[in-house]
């Protein structure tokens, strides 16, 4: 039976309990993994590809592979850590596999896409405003799209998961010092990505 | 265990930081009390250090900051992204940059003297300062982004692919590394082979089984016109009742003997989200059916705009699906209500009398004595002496056709 008792769902103990237990064959243990790292790989995906319809692919494909492949998880890392890698390799994969004008076409198409999710932050009444807000949201993802992968991972786990450098460190089995550095550098390339997408609106 | 000198020089510039783990900084302090070698480095370090920032506060004076960041901000805008070889000189701008101190600081993870550090250098440096301030407002919209959590379907959807995962346990045998693991994919439809083929559920049987009654899998057979070359929309997925426009990875692509000539002809296409039967408790979460598009059925052609789905279930599930349909619950209707009827009987038990008569009815009770059913409001007690055996309802799954549009 899954186990609804929620408590202290965020500890590592539980994942790891939850893990043996999947690697047991029980599918609700899985099925409790999910639904507790669903929204943060959603989310992780999603601000990636810009696309609900490329992200349900994404997210879903990450987690039958981590589903598959957690036999040989070692307890060392964090699970989370793991199963983000798996996702942005996922996402790697789908970018290489539709190559980057596919997915420069699905970022800069119109909107009006309902399926993104549930947005968790409510829309703030003013329509022009929202607009903007949206042209904003939209060019900062395309210029996250157009990132390295190095790059982009560490910016999502930074600034959209707004974790510390440490926690980072410990997720990408990086040196702290590795993370600061790349943090940095991925800000700088993404604000030059950003200028060149503002210059070349202003010149259409 | 004491440090060696080499790793004590190593780290003596993180240590001069305050960068280090105040453990690990301790070790070092110990090290250099007792080592004067790695204490002549260190006030070498010192000293370089000390220079490096007098150089900057040289290299400010005010009123200059102003104009050269005017200059800054023009050459930032058309140069190119990356930072510019400074030349062999050691560059404290650089080096701010190489440790990623400037993000460091916006982010609030520097220690008092870093953040001192940087500050000092920021009030003369001009360009580092448009740094800083790049990285502050990338970071800050970042965070803007609307943090998106996952439809409510996914868990079920994924559920789903992990059953039928389960079900077929060669898949998950062998435990590859995160890189190596095969990857499931969307399989674009080809165009409609006009070859007659094996049916492409097959196989899907044994998963409703293994599923039990859990979930329920709808199989479709779609009419032609559904299937669109590769590089055109699929303008049938938005306009269809029961989809959204989405496109779902399928559970796994049926498997079956390999079939070069025709096997990418089977491909499944896309999974059609959500007939969720309001019906059960709530893990009846699960009962959501999970629809498959295999591409065009030739036998079809002639109807275009019809969607006929065929779905597999247990009885249980079909009674539930059929009066559903009946009462208007569910975006389709039957394809053959008697058909319907027919496939999806009641749930009753037959319990088979010693002299051959046969009851039938739901289980009402049964103890050691007796077994109860009910038919029609009427009970029937059934001693267990006189019971030869018996009967569970049919469990079997079965399949029946239900029409999800069509236009007329």
């Amino acid at each position: 039976m899954v186990d609804r008792t929620g408590g202290s769902l965020d500890s590592a103990d539980d994942d790891g309990a939850l893990i043996a237990r999947c690697v047991g064959g029980d599918r609700d243990a899985f099925s409790a993994l999910v639904v507790r790292y669903q929204d943060r790989i959603w989310n992780a995906v999603y601000q990636r590809l810009g696309d609900a319809h490329a992200t349900m692919d994404v997210a879903q494909e990450a987690f039958v592979n981590a589903y598959r492949a957690l036999p040989t998880y070692r307890s060392e890392g964090s699970f989370y850590g793991w199963l983000f890698t798996i996702a942005m390799n996922e996402v790697r994969d789908h970018r290489r596999k539709q190559g980057r004008a596919l997915d420069k076409q699905s970022l800069d198409a119109p909107r009006g896409d309902k399926l993104e999710g549930r947005h968790v932050v409510a829309a703030p009444d003013d329509v022009s405003a929202r607009e903007d807000e949206e042209h904003a949201e939209h060019e900062v993802r395309a210029a996250l799209a157009e990132l390295e992968d190095d790059d982009a991972r560490v910016l999502v786990l930074k600034d959209i998961e707004g974790l510390p450098y440490a926690e980072i460190a410990k997720l990408l089995a990086w040196p702290v010092g590795q993370v600061k550095s790349k943090v940095h550098r991925a800000r700088i390339r993404l604000r030059r990505k950003l200028e060149v997408r503002e210059r070349a609106r202003a010149h259409r | 265990m004491s440090l060696r000198c080499d790793e004590v020089i190593a780290e003596l510039s993180a240590w001069l930081d305050g960068e280090l783990e105040a453990a690990y900084a301790r070790e070092i302090s110990a090290h250099l009390d007792g080592c004067a070698p790695c204490r002549a480095e260190r006030l070498a370090l010192e000293g370089a250090v000390a220079s490096l920032k007098s150089l900057e506060r040289r290299a400010a004076p005010a009123g200059f900051a102003a104009r050269v960041l005017e200059r800054v901000g023009a050459a930032r805008s058309s140069s190119e992204p990356e930072a510019a070889d400074e030349g062999p000189a050691p560059d404290p701008c650089l080096l701010l940059l190489e440790d990623g101190d400037l993000s460091a600081h916006v982010d609030h993870e520097l220690d008092t003297p870093g953040v001192a550090a940087v500050e000092g250098h920021l009030e003369g440096c001009a360009k580092c300062r448009g740094e800083w301030e790049d990285a502050e407002s990338v970071s800050l919209a970042l965070k803007k982004l609307p943090h998106v959590a996952a439809p409510a379907d996914f868990g079920v959807l994924l559920r789903a692919r992990i059953d039928a995962l389960a079900a077929k346990p060669a898949a998950a045998a062998a435990g590859p590394r995160i890189d190596d693991i095969p990857q499931v994919r969307i399989a674009r439809a080809p165009a409609p082979a006009p070859e007659r083929r094996t049916p492409w559920w097959t196989g899907f049987e044994k998963l409703g089984g293994v599923a039990a009654a859990a979930m329920l899998l709808v199989t479709i057979g779609v009419g032609a016109g559904l299937t669109t070359p590769d590089d055109e929309p699929r303008p049938w997925v938005a306009s269809s009742p029961l989809t959204d426009g989405r496109w779902y990875p399928p559970p796994e692509p049926p498997r079956e003997p390999p079939d070069n000539s025709r096997g990418a002809a089977r491909a499944v296409v896309a999974t059609l989200p959500m007939l969720t039967l309001e019906c059960g408790d709530r893990n009846a979460a699960y009962q959501t059916v999970v629809a498959f598009c295999p591409g065009s059925d030739p036998a079809r052609a002639d109807q275009p705009d019809r969607t006929e789905i065929e779905l597999s279930a247990s009885p249980v599930t079909l009674r539930r699906l059929v009066d559903a349909a009946r009462a208007g619950q569910v975006p389709f209707r039957l394809a053959d209500d008697a058909e319907a009827e027919h496939l999806a009987p009641p749930i009753e038990f037959r319990a088979v009398r010693k002299n051959s008569i046969v009851e039938a009815g739901q289980l009402v009770r049964q103890d050691g004595y007796a077994i109860v059913l009910e038919e029609g409001g009427a009970q029937v007690k059934i001693p267990r002496r006189d019971l030869a055996r018996l009967e569970p309802p049919d469990t079997t799954a079965r399949r029946i056709r239900i029409i999800l549009r069509e236009r007329r």
